[in-house]
């Protein structure tokens, strides 16, 4: 029996966001996983460094929420650069959120210096985990993942050295640097956002292009070699070649 | 007369009729996948356009366009007409055909190279020998599957050469 693509019971099945939450306290990695997994994605836990790198050694996460103090390999203390730093190397395209106690300006800064893509309190709510994910998934849905996450970790670089230089000149309370903070990162989200939505475009009419290739190539086999047809054959391909 | 099968972008064929060709046209960056199931004759292929679903999760097609999804459906469609009920030690081989880089400026999006990458990662997880391959380059294929004798001819849309893998 012969079966055809595209039929109605091949659904797509949901691809689901998949969370590595990392923290050696039990208390805030279970309010942290539970959160994720309210939000209906695929969560897995690790109690410390070493046993988070062997997971992502063998698994692949779009998301790693990590502790910062924790034991590590390289460090005594603070596991969770080396959580970080792991999950890069095996995943350009892998987002790390890194957990802090308070939802201070300070702390938000010494995340994304560390590497991080955005921070977020033990003790985050639902609504705000969301958000912070919600954020991660623009990022993860372009074509090229690993590509936009580290133009997004090279703007905040250069923001947050402007941040700390205009801070120190102007006097720029943490109020105001968050202020300023938030503001660049919803700028540079919109412009991701809107990549976002160009490759899709681009891809709709490449699959458009490759598919009337497709059928040229197709319609050679039913017409003779040379005439008329032929020619025209020839000029839909060669309009079509490189462009698909 | 043999029964020429026609597969498009996201497309998928199984067959074990021995009367059957599939085939699939002008796989430029996208890849198809050829599974072979030698001691029953069955055989499928799969025409798939992107590396992975969740890329376009806001805009997702039918799962035979994504290689993460594509490859389980494959399996499955082949085991089913095959009749086998698990994967293991069944013999299953697979043929890897396209992902060149046929775009004029493809620096950004590299498709046809992280198709295959994306494909030989999947293989490998799935356990699944890779028999053949004629892949990168920047030439379009047409793939032609004989189901009776498990045959992947490749024949070049510029040059109109033919090999077998």
């Amino acid at each position: 029996m012969n079966q055809r693509g595209n039929e109605g019971m091949d659904q797509m099945p949901k691809t689901r966001l998949r969370v590595l939450v990392v923290d050696d306290e039990p208390t805030s990695r279970e309010v942290l996983s539970r959160g994720v997994e309210r939000l209906g994605y695929e969560t897995m836990v690790a109690d410390d460094a070493a046993s988070a790198m062997a997971l992502l050694s063998r698994e692949r996460f779009h998301v790693v929420i990590t502790d910062k103090n924790m034991p590590g390999t390289d460090h005594p203390t603070e596991g969770g650069l080396d959580v970080i730093r792991f999950a890069k190397k095996v995943n350009p395209g892998c987002a790390v959120l890194m957990m802090t106690s308070y939802a201070t300006v300070e702390s938000a800064i010494e995340a994304m210096q560390c590497g991080a893509f955005d921070y977020v309190t033990k003790s985050v709510r639902v609504n705000a985990l969301k958000e912070k994910l919600d954020r991660v998934l623009q990022y993860q849905q372009t074509i090229d993942p690993a590509g936009a996450i580290l133009a997004y970790n090279a703007f905040l670089d250069e923001i947050i050295v402007s941040l700390n230089h205009e801070a120190a000149g102007h006097h720029l309370d943490d109020e105001a640097k968050a202020h300023l903070l938030m503001a660049m990162q919803h700028q540079i989200d919109s412009i991701f956002r809107e990549r976002r939505e160009w490759e899709q475009i681009i891809f709709e009419q490449r699959e458009a292009l490759a598919s009337i290739d497709g059928w040229v190539e197709e319609l050679r086999e039913h017409l003779p070699a040379a005439g008329r047809a032929a020619d025209l054959l020839d000029r839909i391909s060669n309009a079509l070649s490189h462009r698909v | 007369m043999s029964n020429l099968k026609v597969i498009g972008i996201g497309e998928w064929q199984v067959s074990r009729d021995p009367g059957d060709l599939l085939v699939t046209y002008a796989l430029g960056s996208c890849v198809a996948l050829v599974l072979q199931h030698p001691s029953t004759m069955t055989a499928g292929l799969v025409h798939i356009l992107l590396p992975d679903s969740f890329n376009q999760a806001g805009h997702q097609k039918s799962p035979g366009h994504y290689a993460d999804t594509a490859v389980p459906l494959l399996i499955r469609k082949l085991l089913g007409t095959a009749g086998i009920s698990s994967l293991s030690g069944t013999g299953l081989s697979a043929k890897l055909i396209g992902g060149a880089a046929t775009l004029l400026n493809d620096s950004h999006f590299h498709v046809g190279k992280r198709n295959i990458v994306a494909m030989e990662q999947l293989l490998q997880r799935y356990q699944i020998p890779l028999m053949g391959r004629d892949t990168g380059g920047s030439v379009a294929r047409t793939v032609t599957v004989e189901v009776a004798t498990g045959t992947v001819v490749v024949r070049y849309a510029a040059t109109r050469k033919e090999v077998i893998i």
